[in-house]
């Protein structure tokens, strides 16, 4: 194993016959090194840069998960609303049927005819109004500076729309808020499973409790169908920034790959700036060793 | 001395190639903590991830069974009143009865009122066996009260079945009834019964969507917890990612100085000794 040992190439390496060429590979030696080094400079700077992309990648992606869920719960929360709408009007179209029968009254009154519809309004209702959390948030979203808003679409000039329905759903959502307390009192003391007994079956409903159910059902329901509206509104917005985001991570891509690219390029300029250097350096070097060669033979003759 | 002594230079050259060295070992050992850093980092990720997703599986089974709780109710409750009430018009109102065929009418509506029990019934047992299935009804809970309202979950009185369950409430009677073939008899105000104990079951449905509502309501809170840890984790995972490129370019380069410092010190050699 003397082969690996230094000493062994010594007096080939350090010998007047050899100096040049000893120096020479010594040299390209250096030169490769210092190309190496230069590039490992080059991708720690350039790497620094696409960190901080890397990073906002990173950060993004959860965002991008947080758009995609609130999506997933719209998307059941319509369906809902909609199964809702189209079971209470089958209901109300049969309830008309019979209503419309001679004295068809005594067997379709405001109970049938309203008040289930009623409680079905005020569940959807509540489902909303009971997470003022939620509720805050949209607001404090609503509530945002529009210049922010704008910015944060996808494309803002053609979005623009949504500042009008905006300020108009910030002040609606208030009054409906107001509205959803004040009856939220009243709905929530009926008691709907209650078996009625027979005598108060078979007699009319007061007045002013059938006025009642059909004024809280005609309230329930706009309320309901503002929500929708507001809702689906919030869902139009997210949708867009959601585009936005994505748009944005695909900026935060492409800038990784032209960083990459542009790494390549500067190793590939600093090679070439560094083996001209290396060929001036050689002949300087190689100039001046054979020089010394010639006065050491000449001295010796001497 | 044999082979002379360093020179200055070259004792400065080999200082170097050793720093170097050292650092590029140091630097290495770093990588490879890092690198374990990030492969238990990968597998707590992972296991975030499983638990998120089963949190949401379980959100969503849990609001999916409310819904279906809601509208189940709501067909019911909508029905409640209706059949009910023509039964006892039937007897007393000879205006509304004009419209219809009297046996008709009679036999429609005590079979609706009949089978509205028995959908009202089965609905609760359909949600429990759905339910049954479901993820997070097999979890193993270790708060008490969220185990014992899953047990609970769809558990009804079913005294009224059973006490009838002879005479009526028998596949073939059902099938009678279903198919109006048969005309359900009103003893000892059986009508009355079926109508509150309708009333009774639905009540006890309608329970169920506000304890799903809450059940739903935990599970999105422990999945939003779980979230928060799962975005840090995924953070600290690309930090530490980033790290361990920094600190694999920083031992190339301190490897490619200790070469640098070697070849230089040879380099010294060469000329020292052919100055020489």
């Amino acid at each position: 194993m003397r082969f690996f040992k230094i000493p062994t190439l010594t007096p080939f390496v350090i010998s007047q016959k050899n100096i040049k060429k000893s120096l020479l590979i010594i040299n390209i030696g250096i030169f490769l090194s210092i190309f190496a080094a230069s590039s490992a400079i080059i991708s720690l700077f350039i790497e620094n840069k696409i960190s901080k992309y890397e990073t906002a990648i990173i950060e993004n992606k959860s965002t991008t998960i947080f758009f995609n869920k609130l999506e997933r719960y719209f998307s059941k929360y319509e369906d809902g609303r909609t199964r809702l709408y189209d079971s209470n009007n089958t209901f109300t179209s049969y309830n008309e049927i019979l209503r419309a029968l001679k004295n068809g009254d005594a067997l379709i009154d405001d109970r049938e005819y309203y008040l289930y519809r009623m409680i079905s309004e005020y569940y959807s209702a509540k489902e909303f109004f009971d997470d003022r959390e939620f509720i805050n948030d949209i607001k404090e979203f609503y509530n945002i500076d529009e210049n922010e808003l704008l910015l944060s679409l996808y494309d803002p000039i053609v979005h623009k729309k949504f500042l009008e329905i905006i300020r108009n759903q910030r002040n609606e959502i208030e009054k409906y808020e107001k509205k959803y307390d004040a009856l939220d009192s009243y709905v929530k003391k009926i008691d709907i499973f209650k078996s009625v007994n027979d005598k108060e079956m078979l007699g009319l409903l007061p007045q002013n409790t059938m006025d009642k159910y059909y004024n809280v059902y005609v309230d329930l329901f706009a309320i309901n169908e503002f929500l929708f509206e507001y809702l689906a509104t919030f869902k139009e917005i997210m949708a867009d920034w959601s585009i936005s985001n994505k748009s944005y991570n695909i900026e935060n891509y492409q800038e990784v790959e032209r960083l990459s690219n542009l790494e390549k390029q500067i190793i590939i300029i600093a090679f070439i700036f560094q083996i001209i250097i290396f060929f001036v350096t050689q002949f300087f070097e190689i100039t001046f060793a054979t020089k010394v060669k010639k006065r050491i033979i000449r001295s010796k003759k001497i | 001395m044999r082979r002379g002594k360093l020179s200055n230079k070259s004792i400065f050259y080999v200082i170097l190639a050793g720093t170097f060295t050292l650092l590029s070992y140091f630097l290495d050992q770093q990588v490879i903590q890092k690198e374990d850093a990030i492969r238990d980092m990968a597998l707590e990720i992972e296991n975030q991830y499983q638990k998120i997703d089963d949190e949401s599986g379980k959100f969503e089974a849990a609001m999916d069974l409310q819904t279906r709780v809601f509208f189940s109710s709501h067909q019911t409750s909508s029905f409640s009143t209706i059949n009910y009430k023509t039964h006892l018009l039937i007897d007393s109102n000879n205006a509304v009865i004009q419209n219809f065929n009297i046996d008709d009418i009679k036999r429609i509506v005590r079979a609706n009122l009949f089978l509205q029990y028995i959908l009202t019934r089965s609905s609760i047992q359909e949600l429990w066996s759905a339910a049954d299935k479901m993820n997070f009804t097999k979890s193993d809970y270790d708060n008490e009260k969220i185990r014992t309202v899953i047990n609970d979950l769809f558990t009804f009185n079913d005294n009224f079945f059973e006490k009838y369950k002879i005479e009526y409430f028998n596949q073939s009677y059902i099938n009678s009834v279903a198919d109006n073939s048969i005309l359900v008899p009103d003893n000892d105000g059986f009508m009355r019964l079926l109508y509150e104990e309708t009333n009774k079951l639905n009540k006890k449905l309608f329970s169920y969507y506000v304890i799903l509502e809450d059940l739903s309501d935990i599970y999105l809170e422990q999945e939003e917890l779980l979230e928060v840890n799962y975005d840090s984790l995924i953070l600290k995972q690309g930090k530490i990612k980033i790290q361990k490129n920094y600190f694999i370019l920083l031992s190339i380069l301190f490897q490619i100085l200790s070469l640098l410092s070697f070849l230089l010190l040879f380099r010294n050699f060469i000329n020292s000794t052919f100055v020489k």
